[in-house]
């Protein structure tokens, strides 16, 4: 039994140690938008809000499976990474939605958002520069 | 022609599995699916021949999907199955539509589309996408796949915000459906005709008569398909309740044949699909999701003039996944059905001569799932049942059901 409790402990800790990057919300340095709120961030990356206030479509974009996701997955939709892809090929595979487009790291991350005005992802925040504009979020714990 | 298709979507999952990512052409997006499984049962046969083992466990996907512009979507999905004598790979058209979405409150799509049952009904298809190999059988019956997985008709969705409340998603569908003549639907029908047959043979025996009777053709026409769904998500990250609602109709054309005169007789029967509705519940956080569902279903069936049920079924089950490690969880779930919900013992059952746990199936499972990248997936299970419920005969020699069995599904899946 005490066996049994030590590893449960391990797993939960090592779990845990997974989340550590910091990331913040980008956008393109002309989108009129200058924060959001929660809600919206959640809606906006599981397809349920399509549009900013002005009418131009969101486009979004995810990166693939890494520290950043991790990161942002947990700390914004309150999902693991895998339960975050799991929704979005469910989306697919079912007809119900396309899923974002998946970016290999920050730096393309930020060659994307730079090129669309409309668009919206997140980065680790050591990778934050000039090329994008820091989204802020207004009701973030 | 099916061996080319089956020829085609292997090939292509063979291929693309060296890119491990969908294809892109010019706003066409091209993904996948296949999954391989094993299974293997002890005492019954469920859905396969599985007391000696048996590989007819996979499925195969190909995904197209096109947006043409903001509003507008264009989609189709391949789909090619094996479980049993049900599938066989032969290539369908799983799903295909156009998608307008008015407003982020208001869509509609128009074609073939899957079905909005409980919670996780349109994704039954795709093993990936669940933490079992099958979702619990009580409620997700595999026999009934070919009526509740999609319909061809209209299809109304959206999402509505309630500020601080949460939001809901809704949808709402009317359709019909085409059966497959190797589908647990069909085969249970046709199952039931044969009996009836066989009977009225015995009958026409004791009462001295030369004449014999057999089953000659047998067809299943769906009239209509229609139904809704609602799912609050409340504010608490992750909690979410549903509520869905399916009602369908379906008539039986069957062909008797007079084996002394050769003469036809055309006889029919009806499946009345009715007040068939799901109450959900998941509660899901980045370590563990916990998810029951509760159903009632009146299916009225007769058959030949001859009623095979109209009682009230009653289906749950509770599931718990707990993340142990980022790509490794383990599942327990408790899945209960009851054929008739005012007879729980199966009295029923024995009065008419057949064992009484053909009134109940209870399922005791527990799963690991190992998520080796995005892309693949492994699952081992095991599962410990009581009862002969949801069709247990159609896949066993009469009267060779058993009360206690079980059984245990290796599989792997890949995606891209």
């Amino acid at each position: 039994m005490k066996t049994i409790c030590y590893i449960a402990f391990f797993l939960l800790i090592a779990a845990g140690a997974c989340w550590a990057e910091d990331v913040v919300l980008v956008t393109h340095p002309n989108n009129q938008i200058n924060s959001l709120k929660m809600q919206e961030v959640k809606n906006i990356f599981l397809g349920k809000k399509s549009s900013w206030a002005d009418g131009q479509n969101i486009v979004v974009f995810i990166q693939q499976d890494n520290g950043a996701t991790t990161t942002f997955s947990k700390e914004y939709l309150s999902k693991s990474s895998q339960q975050f892809f799991t929704y979005w090929k469910k989306a697919l595979f079912t007809g119900t939605g396309n899923p974002p487009i998946i970016l290999g790291n920050d730096s393309e991350m930020k060659a994307f958002i730079s090129a669309k005005t409309s668009s919206i992802g997140y980065i680790s925040s050591d990778a934050l520069d000039g090329s994008v504009k820091e989204l802020k979020i207004i009701d973030k714990d | 022609m099916r061996k080319c298709w089956v020829l085609l979507i292997c090939g292509a999952l063979l291929v693309i599995p060296c890119l491990a990512a969908a294809i892109d052409l010019n706003n066409i997006h091209i993904n996948g699916f296949l999954s391989q499984g094993y299974m293997n049962s002890s005492s019954n046969n469920f859905l396969a021949d599985s007391q000696n083992g048996t590989f007819q466990l996979n499925e195969a996907g190909l995904t197209i999907t096109s947006q043409i512009d903001s509003k507008l979507r264009l989609g189709v999905q391949f789909l090619s199955r094996d479980l049993g004598e049900e599938g066989n790979n032969e290539v369908l058209l799983d799903w295909a539509f156009a998608d307008y979405r008015y407003r982020d409150w208001l869509g509609i799509r128009l074609g073939k589309a899957k079905l909005p049952i409980g919670l996780y009904n349109e994704g039954r298809d795709s093993d990936f996408l669940r933490p079992m190999a099958f979702l619990p059988q009580s409620i997700y019956d595999e026999n009934k796949r070919n009526l509740l997985v999609a319909a061809m008709g209209a299809h109304l969705y959206g999402n509505i915000p309630c500020g601080t409340l949460g939001d809901i998603d809704y949808q709402a569908f009317y359709g019909e459906i085409n059966f497959d003549d190797d589908s647990g639907q069909w085969r249970a029908v046709e199952l039931n005709a044969q009996q009836i047959i066989s009977k009225r043979n015995q009958i026409l025996q004791s009462q001295g008569s030369d004449v014999r009777l057999a089953l000659d053709d047998f067809d299943i026409d769906n009239d209509w398909v229609y139904g809704a769904s609602l799912i609050y998500n409340t504010p608490l990250d992750g909690l979410r309740f549903g509520f869905s609602w399916f009602e369908g109709t379906s008539d039986f054309d069957i062909k008797v044949l007079n084996l002394s005169s050769g003469q036809v007789t055309e006889e029919d029967g009806q499946d009345r699909n009715k007040h068939f509705w799901v109450l959900s519940l998941e509660y899901a956080t980045p370590l563990f999701t916990i998810a029951s569902e509760y159903s009632e279903s009146q299916p009225i069936k007769k058959v030949m003039g001859i009623t095979i049920s109209d009682q009230t079924t009653q289906s749950w089950y509770g599931m718990l996944t707990w993340r142990v490690m980022e790509q490794v969880s383990l599942s327990l779930l408790y899945d209960v059905f009851y054929a008739d919900k005012d007879d729980k013992d199966g009295d029923g059952f024995v009065a008419k001569g057949m064992p009484d746990y053909y009134g109940w199936r209870k399922d005791l499972g527990v799963g690991v799932r190992y998520d080796v990248n995005y892309n693949w997936v492994l699952k081992a299970e095991y599962h410990d049942v009581n009862g002969a419920s949801l069709n247990l005969p159609l896949y066993n020699l009469p009267d060779a059901t058993q009360e206690d069995w079980n059984y245990y599904i290796l599989k792997a899946s890949f995606n891209f």
